[in-house]
């Protein structure tokens, strides 16, 4: 498809959702709640979007869609709002944004603060569209030629690598989250031959785990449980008096803004590295290209615009993978790829020739998001900022029974739920260990795939792994995965150090803050 | 958590990773890996067990690492030291006693209530005991429901598992019982917070939340959204015949 029908289709998507009453309301709805869910310290995007799947499940693939990449963007924003006043970020996205913004809401410049992320993530979302418009059709396109070989080092390389990145300890044991993922996802009975396989002889085991009350449980349990252990801590609010859009602000910071979001793209395209990661490496780059660093942590907008604008565009780098090789770039967007399997969307090179119409859409959607994210973010500041102020148990409280009900009506299977709440505990232990959980949910997700190309690849080449080497795509993703555990013996670790630069991106003081929040998004 | 608790926590982890690596395998290698399964003639590489050994040889390949890791940082040391001086009243603090309601909260939501009980009422029971527990900001009280919600639901579970016999002349069994519970919890909860006001406050806001979400959500769900909610009983019929009253 050339360009200029992609740019057709384009505006036909968005003309075709805009035609909807139903769907402007809900555009704007999914973008209010999302923005909720992220400034409230406690929940989170991939929770966000894990309970509206459920909501979506009869609607049709375009409106869910559109409904839950709503929640995305305005969950991603939202996490502004708690940094900027009460210096908690509400998503771990939003960690880097604290460091500037509760200083300039204590200079009382809440309202400017709030008016620069809100900008600043608009401009980031629609720099990770035009990223998912250019590059998901070609590389679509690039893996047609991919084999069973290709398929199956690629799920085993997007869970390495989510495992090394996404640990806040050791790197192997993302990697052992990873694999208990795909333990998770042999259960049942396997696809070539149909052999039941730890199922214990339970009948509702042979269609193996359901990934949408997996995820609700792995995303869902562990937050609950958290935020009910602690004793309950009460939330003081900077004043915000007005919010504008701050443009003329922004155009000075338009670089800052252009480079992040360009770094947020390329991190989020790296599967199951969330937005977190994107905020802080824009945050250090920004901070080391200024003239003046020593500003940073008192209160620069830099700081503010870099943060923001990257956790934003991470939406759509993580969106690229997603759509093109089916694999998520982050924990949201695995509960974006449940929403999307259980919508009979199959995600990867084929959806270009299934769903000619479906990056469009997907493009569309998130046009409409970022807008609807800058309306409402410069009009609803001060209703979210009252929601929060409702007692964090009582939400979690309500969070346990959405979970429930969420988990429940997927599959209108009480055998979810059972399942759902040892997952839940299982990923709750594992992060109170410093275990990534998202290289678990990637390893649910993506063991089907693993399992059933690495066997199909074997009978083709007859039991051969000959093609592994010879296959020059195959070669540098076992390479990579290679490499990237080679690179954690130590003493190959501690070459790789000195030969690193010496100057640190982030102070010992950011650095301790990054590793502080847990890695859920 | 500690570097220290950290490494002692790997060292046990690693232990167990070990054991349920070794579990994997032992179990892959009982499914058919040559031979012939359901008419067809196997080969090693399109066996069922192939991924599942692949699996299984590297939980048990991290687990040694982690372990090595655990016992070169001291973790093994310090958990031997931990097992040696571990005290009643080290666990039975504050957050353990958290931990404990929350994972009574949703262990008889999900295993006790959900498959017996109307959703409203298990709901409703659910939320009651989650915020009136979690939101007092008193460990005594807190405790005190616990203890309530844990007598509560095992009596639900003793009447409702074995003696449903006498109760059969009730439409709704369960349904009565968990009624009766709600009432219980709801009973207790304002003789306890009766000399304080503040503590009154929260519990009259527990119950109004425990009552409107699970209506909310089952009204959205089952009338709006069409669909079924896990069990339908004595609250869901009365919706169903208010439903129909008013707009059939």
């Amino acid at each position: 498809m050339s360009a200029l029908t992609n740019l057709v289709l384009f505006f036909n998507e968005l003309l075709l959702m805009l035609r909807a009453p139903f769907n402007i309301a809900l555009l704007f709805g999914s973008v209010a709640l999302g923005i909720f869910f992220g400034a409230a310290p406690g929940l989170t995007a991939t929770l966000g979007v894990a309970l509206l799947t459920t909501l979506t499940y009869r609607m049709s693939t375009e409106v869910a869609i559109l409904a839950l990449l709503g929640m995305y963007v305005g969950a991603i924003y939202g996490g502004s709002y708690s940094s900027i006043l009460i210096n908690i970020p509400g998503t771990a996205a939003a960690a880097a944004t604290a460091m500037d913004g509760y200083p300039l809401a204590c200079q009382g410049k809440a309202g400017k603060a709030l008016g620069i992320t809100t900008t600043s993530s608009f401009i980031g979302t629609l720099v990770g569209m035009i990223f998912v418009a250019a590059f998901t059709p070609l590389i679509c396109r690039i893996a047609l030629n991919f084999t069973s070989f290709e398929f199956f080092l690629l799920a085993f390389f997007g869970i390495m690598i989510s495992g090394t990145l996404g640990s806040e300890d050791l790197a192997y044991k993302g990697w052992i989250s990873g694999f208990l993922g795909l333990f998770l996802a042999c259960m049942g009975r396997d696809q070539l031959q149909f052999y039941p396989r730890f199922t214990f002889g339970i009948p509702e085991l042979d269609g193996g785990i359901d990934v949408v009350p997996a995820l609700i449980g792995a995303f869902g349990i562990p937050q609950i449980i958290e935020v009910l252990r602690k004793e309950v801590v009460p939330l003081v609010f900077q004043e915000v008096r007005r919010v504008t859009p701050e443009l003329r602000e922004l155009l000075r910071h338009l670089p800052t803004a252009i480079r992040s979001a360009l770094i947020g793209v390329g991190i989020g395209a790296i599967p199951g590295v969330g937005e977190d990661i994107a905020a802080w490496t824009a945050y250090g780059v920004a901070k080391n290209a200024s003239k003046h660093p020593e500003r940073y942590g008192k209160g620069e907008i830099d700081g503010v615009v870099a943060s923001e604008s990257a956790n934003n565009a991470c939406i759509g780098g993580a969106i690229i993978p997603l759509l093109s090789l089916g694999i998520p770039g982050s924990p949201p967007a695995a509960m974006l790829l449940g929403a999307l399997l259980l919508h009979g969307v199959q995600p990867g090179p084929m959806l270009t020739i299934d769903h000619p119409t479906f990056i469009p859409k997907v493009t569309a959607a998130l046009f409409l998001n970022a807008f609807g994210m800058f309306v409402v973010g410069m009009l609803l500041v001060k209703q979210v900022i009252k929601l929060l102020k409702i007692p964090q148990v009582i939400l979690m409280a309500i969070v346990g029974v959405l979970c429930v009900i969420g988990s429940y009506a997927i599959g209108l299977r009480i055998f979810n739920l059972y399942l759902m709440l040892p997952i839940g505990l299982l990923a709750y232990c594992l992060t109170k260990m410093k275990y990534p959980i998202a290289p678990l949910v990637i390893g649910v997700i993506l063991g089907p795939m693993a399992d059933a190309n690495l066997r199909r690849a074997l009978m083709v080449s007859g039991g051969s792994f000959l093609p592994i080497f010879t296959r020059p795509v195959a070669l540098v993703l076992f390479l990579a995965t290679v490499f990237m555990a080679v690179s954690q013996v130590s003493w190959v670790k501690s070459r790789l150090k000195r030969l690193r630069k010496k100057v640190p991106l982030l102070s010992e003081e950011e650095r301790y803050v990054l590793v502080q929040p847990s890695r859920k998004g | 958590m500690e570097e220290k608790e950290l490494r002692r926590a790997d060292f046990l982890t690693s232990l167990v990773l070990v054991a349920f690596g070794v579990w994997v395998l032992r179990e892959a290698f009982k499914m058919p890996l040559r031979g012939s399964y359901a008419g067809v003639k196997n080969v090693w590489y399109v066996s069922p067990a192939l991924f599942p050994i692949i699996v299984g040889v590297f939980i048990i390949l991290l687990g040694t690492l982690l372990l090595v890791h655990a016992i070169r940082s001291g973790g093994a040391a310090f958990f031997v030291h931990r097992l040696r001086h571990i005290g009643l009243q080290k666990v039975a603090n504050e957050r353990n006693l958290r931990f404990l309601a929350v994972l009574l909260a949703l262990g008889t939501f999900v295993y006790l209530f959900i498959p017996r009980v109307d959703f409203f009422l298990a709901g409703a029971l659910f939320l009651l005991y989650t915020i009136s527990a979690f939101s007092m900001e008193d460990v005594d009280l807190l405790k005190r429901f616990a203890k309530l919600y844990a007598l509560g639901s095992l009596l639900f579970a003793i009447v409702a598992g074995g003696f449903h016999r006498f109760l059969a002349f009730l439409p709704f069994p369960n349904d009565v019982l968990a009624l009766v519970f709600l009432g219980v919890y709801v009973g207790y909860g304002l003789a306890r917070t009766r000399a304080h006001g503040a503590l009154r406050q929260k519990f009259v806001q527990s119950i109004s939340v425990a009552l409107l979400v699970p209506l909310l959500l089952c009204v959205s769900f089952r009338f709006f959204l069409l669909v079924p909610l896990p069990r339908e009983g004595l609250i869901m019929g009365g919706l169903y015949r208010l439903y129909y009253a008013l707009f059939r």
